[in-house]
């Protein structure tokens, strides 16, 4: 007996090693032998004369109750808990190859819903969360002044010195100025190159190697305006050096000065401010060949940004608390003027802080719409697994009946639902790296033209997000389902002819009254933004459909006032010759902002006031014929001419908000108005216009003469131009003639109009389009659950409806009674989406220009497009099912 | 029925499967049928111990056709349930004799 024992142990772990190879057909022989085995006894009974159903139900009724049989069997093969997870997972791929089209439409629908949650969580990491993408890059922080609620304030060149100097928690401290134009001509090309200026310790600090020659040294950092060195990125190395290593030792012109190049930066690196790539460096010493308008090495022209990394061992709240130290020393280098109290010491990581705050609402948005998006996927898909346990409840209570307690089944289920969510947020994840890079692109012009790129590659973060999105999938989508399809009446469900249960029916009309409600309030949200771009494109006061612009820096090139006005003049007769220009305006400021600055404004019979407590308003410095140019109506007076030079006397226009203000009863032109304290006579009053901004409102605006230079000399000049044809085709020819003037002068932010608006209106753009897309898709979902629980309505009262028509309904009678119940969830989930939309209507508010939050149209025409959809969804299985010939209907009984 | 002694079930599912290879339902059938109805086997301790004596390497199964042109796992004795049987069997008999003699003593 001892050996039989022993030789049987043996086998059995032998059996046990083969187990594991054949699980699913172990599997799937257990159902087929119990089947037989239940078959067979039903046969016996029938012998025994019971009629088939009493047969059936005495075989069950022997079979189920208090042996959990079943699952004994299996206990005996072996132990459970590490292979029930195997063989739920073997079971639910099996389940879910065997139907496909569940299975893929389930697959897309988990899919979508990560797509959406993984796109925006990439967007916020690259925008918040992601640290540079250098060793250690986790350890590096900023340093600037806090307490501006504006964002940053830099604390200029002294203060880095002294941090430099002082500071014990940081390895190593570097200044840079990241956004430096530099203007580049190498191997006879001149192009703008992505510049920054960078202390030596830049790229010591960052701890990166060069991929070609070497980085500054300190002695080349030492002394302002000496060592005229230059390190290139490996993109323009590539892109402009052809990847030449004879490019070190090369002299290029930067800015009108010779440069040495002495390196070439590592591929894949463009510096340490995130969206804004850098693609040439030169030290900081070198400051003010990078930076013209003041003295960057003083206090009052702080530019430079400051980074430091921390030293091996200390803390973030260490620095912090040294920083805080330090506060008072530091701030008395800093420009009195900014009266710096708290200074800031972050984590380097994602873009500048005071981007991320402009990002904030819109974050807020997208965010928004992808959690709507995941909850109708969840919505969706929970329909579909309560419809699909219904088709399985025979499945399942044989399964009950052989003795599967509710919570295995209940695991089962969960594990396909699992597999639907692994596999679906694979996809998901696959689809967001294109997705998120399409997000993204919508940022990649800004609105004077620079490139920004956002670094949304998968990382360990959006790895980490996905699992976890795809975790709560499941818990959202498969939780209810499981719990209510295990819990099966198993005499009931193997009845053959059975219906599905109310209950199931009345959750599902739940959750479609939920896709309803997303939808709508997606559509809606779609609506009010459409709606707004149209309000801001319709009522945009000037023509901007043939305008072009162009900006001419000489001051780049050192040109002083006496210089640049001779060759303005010379460059803007250039441009107003190239064949199809028709007017061409010089002007201050940036063509992408409303204004110059702000100025104080007083009339002269007005008590004088302080400085502080003086009336200000937004400037412009324009040059004539702006107005003709932009084709914004001039309502009184005249607009600025070429007769309106430094020695005429000050002329200043208005427009009608400032005119309205000043004199509400009289005429403005022939008044006088001082600007800053200097008398300015009022020749014209132009209509209010928004020409350079989204804004509602017009504010009160004043104008002044370019070639007046009232405030401050004329060196560089933005020219806005009106060409015949288009004006993104002209650019070229344009570009050319400005340089006909003087070669060596960059001629930059080459842009039509219209480019510029959409990047203005990026945010707005992006925001709609997100917004469409997810409405579209919400509600295709949506329709398609409607659809589904109306079949399904259907099916279950085939018998009821096949009577109604046997006794003589009308096929219209049933269809509109059909199509009543079917609207149900419609009503519902349409009330709740007004409702639940105008509670959200604040994530908008920043890009609702001349139309409120509640505005009805936008409201009823959503409502109205819901509905058609709900209609189509209710109406074809309804029809169908009208036009069933009773006679069909009985024969499963 | 009363339960089975424990580990009688197996000795009496190897008993039916003396003769020839059988289903499950089969040795239901069988048992039933020899012990007039006596012995009414439950599923849900056959197909266990079906298995319990697979994993033991008393019995072996493969799927067969049935006369019927049925699909079915029938189940056959190996040489190691053969020798299981008679040791069984003999146990049997000897615990069935003392437990008789204990039943029939007369109180006195």
């Amino acid at each position: 007996m001892f050996l039989i024992k022993l030789l049987a142990q043996f086998r059995s772990a032998m059996g046990l090693l083969a187990g594991f190879t054949s699980e699913r057909t172990h599997e799937q022989d257990l159902d087929d032998e119990l089947q037989f085995h239940l078959e067979k006894a039903v046969e016996r009974n029938v012998r025994r004369g019971m009629t088939a159903d009493q047969a059936r139900r005495a075989a069950l009724v022997q079979f189920g109750g208090r042996v959990q049989w079943s699952e004994a069997t299996r206990d005996e093969r072996r132990s459970r808990i590490v292979d029930d997870f195997v063989r739920d997972v073997r079971y639910g791929a099996a389940t879910l190859r065997r139907s496909p089209g569940f299975a893929a439409s389930a697959i897309l629908t988990v899919a979508l819903g990560i797509v959406a949650t993984v796109t925006v969580f990439s967007f916020i990491n690259s925008i918040y969360l992601r640290p540079l993408a250098v060793p250690e890059g986790r350890r590096l922080v900023r340093i600037s002044g806090g307490d501006r609620p504006d964002g940053e304030q830099e604390l200029g060149f002294p203060a880095f010195r002294e941090l430099r100097r002082s500071a014990r928690s940081f390895d190593m401290v570097a200044a840079h100025y990241s956004t430096a134009p530099l203007y580049m001509t190498a191997r006879g090309e001149s192009a703008e190159a992505r510049g920054a200026v960078a202390s030596a310790d830049y790229f010591r600090m960052l701890g990166i190697r060069p991929a070609l020659g070497r980085f500054f040294s300190v002695t080349e950092d030492s002394v302002p305006d000496r060592d005229a060195v230059a390190v290139i990125g490996y993109g323009m190395w590539q892109r402009r050096f052809g990847g030449d290593t004879r490019v070190l030792g090369e002299t290029v012109t930067i800015n009108g000065r010779a440069f040495s190049i002495i390196g070439v930066a590592p591929d894949g690196f463009d510096g340490v401010v995130a969206g804004f790539p850098s693609e040439l460096w030169i030290p900081a010493m070198m400051l003010r060949t990078g930076y013209r308008w003041c003295n960057a090495f003083e206090a009052t022209c702080a530019i430079t940004s400051i980074i430091a990394r921390l030293a091996p061992g200390a803390t973030l709240a260490q620095a912090r608390a040294e920083i805080s130290a330090m506060t008072p020393r530091l701030a008395a280098l800093t420009d009195p003027g900014d009266s710096l109290r708290v200074i800031a010491t972050t984590p380097a990581t994602g873009i500048r802080v005071a981007e991320q705050r402009q990002f904030a609402q819109l974050s807020a948005l997208l965010s928004a719409i992808a959690l709507v998006l995941m909850g109708v996927a969840c919505a969706n898909l929970s329909g579909l697994l309560l419809a699909r346990g219904l088709s399985r409840q025979r499945e399942i209570a044989l399964r009950t009946s052989l003795g599967a307690g509710r919570w295995r089944i209940a695991r089962q289920l969960l594990t396909e639902s699992s597999i639907i969510a692994g596999v679906g947020g694979v996809i998901g994840v696959v689809l967001s790296l294109w997705t998120s890079r399409a997000l993204v692109g919508f940022f990649a012009t800004d609105s004077e033209g620079y490139l920004h790129t956002y670094n949304v590659s998968l990382d360990g973060r959006v790895a980490l997000f996905a699992v976890i999105a795809a975790l709560g999938a499941v818990m959202l989508f498969g939780l209810f389902p499981a719990l209510r399809n295990s819990r099966v009446d198993v005499a009931e469900a193997l009845k053959v002819g059975a219906g599905g249960s109310a209950s199931r029916g009345r959750a599902r009309v739940v959750l479609i009254a939920g896709q309803v409600a997303l939808a709508l309030s997606l559509l809606i949200g779609a609506g009010l933004l459409t709606r707004s771009f149209g309000a801001l494109m319709s009522s945009q006061e000037f023509d901007p459909r043939h305008l072009a612009q162009l900006r001419l820096r000489p001051m780049l090139m050192g040109y002083d006032h006496e210089r640049a006005v001779p060759y303005l003049h010379r460059a803007l007769e250039s441009i107003r010759a190239q064949p199809g220009v028709i007017a061409a305006a010089p002007v201050r400021g940036s063509l992408a902002s409303q204004v110059t600055g702000r100025v104080t404004i007083a009339l002269p019979g007005d008590v004088p006031v302080a400085k502080e407590n003086a009336t200000r308003v937004e400037y412009f410095d324009i040059g004539p014929d702006y107005f003709a140019t932009l084709k914004v109506p001039v309502l009184a007076g005249r607009e600025f001419s070429e007769h309106d030079g430094p020695s005429r006397p000050l002329v200043a226009m208005v427009n009608e908000s400032l005119a309205k203000r000043l004199w509400p009863h009289g005429s403005a032109v022939d008044q006088t108005v001082l600007l800053n304290g200097k008398a300015f006579s009022v020749v014209g009053v132009v209509k209010d216009n928004r020409v350079h901004t989204m804004s509602e409102a017009s504010p009160a605006m004043a104008y002044v003469a370019f070639w007046q230079n009232a405030f401050v000399p004329q060196v560089d000049a933005r020219v806005t131009i009106r060409v015949a044809g288009d004006p993104l085709r002209a650019l070229r020819e344009l570009h050319r003639a400005a340089s006909v003037a003087d070669p060596a002068v960059p001629v930059t932010e080459l842009l039509a109009k219209e480019s510029q608006m959409r990047a203005t209106f990026t945010e707005l753009r992006l925001g709609g389009a997100v917004l469409i897309v997810g409405a579209s898709l919400a509600l295709f979902l949506s329709a398609i659950g409607l659809y589904g629980v109306v079949s399904f309505l259907v099916t279950q009262r085939a018998r009821e409806i096949g009577i109604r028509l046997a006794v003589g309904a009308r096929p219209a009678n049933v269809l509109a009674m059909l199509l009543r119940q079917g609207f149900h969830p419609v009503w519902i989930g349409g009330v709740i989406g007004v409702v639940a939309s105008t509670a959200a209507a604040p994530l908008l508010s920043k890009w609702l220009f001349g139309i409120a939050p509640s505005d009805r149209l936008t409201i009823v025409v959503a409502l109205g497009a819901v509905g058609l959809v709900a209609m189509l969804a209710t109406y074809l299985p309804a029809r169908r099912a009208a036009r069933t010939d009773p006679a069909t209907v009985f024969r499963y009984d | 029925m009363a339960d089975l002694l424990q580990g009688t079930l197996d000795m009496l599912v190897l008993k039916s499967l003396q003769l020839e290879p059988m289903h499950g339902w089969g040795i239901t059938e069988r048992i039933e049928q020899w012990s007039n109805d006596v012995l009414q086997i439950n599923q849900g301790s056959l197909y266990p111990a079906l298995h319990r004596l697979t994993r033991q390497g008393f019995i072996t199964s493969s799927w067969r056709v049935t006369e019927n042109s049925r699909r079915a796992r029938y189940y056959a004795l190996t040489a190691a349930g053969r020798r299981a049987l008679a040791a069984e069997q003999e146990s049997w008999e000897r615990l069935s004799r003392a437990v008789d003699v204990v039943m029939r003593m007369a109180p006195s």
